[in-house]
């Protein structure tokens, strides 16, 4: 297996968000006493799981990213063509998002319904719409170096406003925490699909437009 | 083009080739965090040819620590990384750029034999970018200058060689023994003159006693050639 070809990637991207996930959980776990009490496996499972789809979601972007700024460039000056190099970029994509999805659905066998089934789907596209996001910002950046400075003030804007809030509320007397309900896409699941599938395709477009003639600098 | 082929995005005709250029080793370029050893292994995965062995030699011949994150190599040691990827890489045509740049001249005579070598046994094609041309001289079969862009010379370097010369006497002299020669670079000094001449084959002129001709190396014809290309006559 190569190490930075399709499964070598998608390997990597599993192995990181289940470690990342497991660590993630248990620190929650030790940080809420809940550890030691002798927490049930279900529940344990339950939170392992939720804390997957939103862990694998951020690996699997940052990695996409990653791979178009370091990994790809070198492929290409060895010889692969941008075509080859972006086809496998998306077997990466759904390959990944179907994995860390499967643990996922593993580990929930017990809640097989209509309603969990809606919610994976809807979170695997908000993974998809993620990845190529985070695909056409690395693309966009490659041929204007300068977006790179606009990434960065976003992001830590981002995070800056995501502490600020934890602060403040814990101030207040909350918890710090946040949390968003896939159940607004139910208000109009024909509508929201709909801008999902193009929202997709159409950013793979953009990113393929961009990708295909682009220069490589390494 | 390749074989009447475009290049461009050509899967076949890229397993031929393999460009060789600096690597940049600085700590905000995409390769800085790799190890010399990450980037060979991408190098062997995706290069067709890639002859391991070889690799490993050339390796330990120039003393690369394979560790060793790219960002701390010296200007140098990239060189030689660059070099090793490139004659391991077996491409059927490969192009340095540079190759020699940050080379001490024990380095650089070393590379000259290596290539040498791998030219001979393996009949591959190299073409080779270098500002260090009187060294490589007696490396190239044939040279191609470029001047603005544009080709000024493209010639088989022996025959180029031998029907060059700097010629430098009176003034007088000089101006009749270069009539309908091509001429370059030609200086007044004092009451002599001196510049570069050349002459197809079967001309080859002689010296006389008020005419000195001298061979002139590589280095020399490119400085005539570029310096003073409008004084072609």
């Amino acid at each position: 297996m190569k190490k930075y070809g399709v499964l070598g990637r998608v390997w990597e991207n599993v192995v990181i968000t289940v470690g990342l996930s497991l660590t993630m959980m248990v620190i929650r776990e030790i940080k809420q006493g809940r550890f030691y009490q002798g927490h049930r496996l279900e529940a344990l499972i339950e939170d392992f799981s939720g804390i997957l789809l939103l862990v694998g979601i951020l690996i699997t972007t940052l990695q996409l990213m990653y791979g178009y700024y370091a990994v790809e460039r070198q492929k290409i000056s060895f010889g692969y063509t941008r075509k080859r190099c972006f086809l496998e970029m998306q077997e990466i994509k759904c390959i990944s998002t179907a994995v860390i999805f499967a643990i996922h659905i593993l580990l929930n066998l017990r809640q097989m319904n209509f309603e969990y089934w809606k919610k994976v789907i809807w979170i695997v596209g908000i993974c998809l719409i993620a990845q190529s996001v985070g695909e056409l910002t690395s693309v966009f950046q490659m041929r204007n170096t300068w977006f790179s400075m606009v990434i960065l003030t976003i992001v830590s804007a981002f995070m800056g406003f995501t502490v600020g809030y934890g602060v403040i509320s814990v101030i207040n007397g909350e918890k710090g925490e946040g949390s968003f309900s896939v159940e607004i896409f139910e208000q109009a699941p024909v509508f929201y699909s709909g801008i999902f599938v193009v929202g997709i395709l159409c950013l793979i477009g953009i990113s393929w437009k961009l990708w295909k003639k682009a220069e490589v600098s390494i | 083009m390749l074989n009447g082929e475009p290049v461009w995005e050509n899967k076949e005709a890229l397993k031929h080739i393999y460009f060789a250029r600096e690597i940049n080793a600085a700590a905000s370029s995409v390769i800085s965090g790799f190890k010399v050893k990450e980037y060979l292994k991408i190098a062997s995965e995706y290069l067709p040819n890639w002859d391991k062995e070889l690799a490993e030699e050339l390796i330990k011949l120039f003393h690369l620590d394979k560790k060793k994150r790219i960002v701390k190599l010296s200007k140098g040691m990239t060189s030689m990384l660059t070099i090793v990827v490139a004659l391991a890489s077996k491409a059927e045509f490969t192009f340095l750029d540079e190759p020699v740049a940050g080379l001490d001249v024990v380095a650089r005579e070393r590379f000259y034999r290596i290539l040498l070598d791998e030219f001979t046994e393996s009949g591959r094609t190299f073409v080779i970018s270098t500002h260090i041309i009187e060294e490589a001289e007696d490396l190239f079969e044939e040279v191609i200058f470029l001047h603005k862009g544009e080709i000024l010379l493209k010639e088989n370097t022996q025959e180029l060689l031998e029907h060059t010369a700097y010629i430098s006497g009176k003034a007088e002299e000089v101006e009749e023994f270069i009539k309908g020669k091509q001429v370059y670079g030609l200086e007044k000094i004092g009451r002599s003159k001196g510049g570069m001449v050349r002459w197809s084959e079967g001309e080859e002129p002689e010296a006389t006693e008020d005419i000195t001709l001298q061979k002139m190396h590589l280095q020399k014809i490119f400085i005539s050639l570029c310096g003073r290309e409008d004084d072609v006559e």
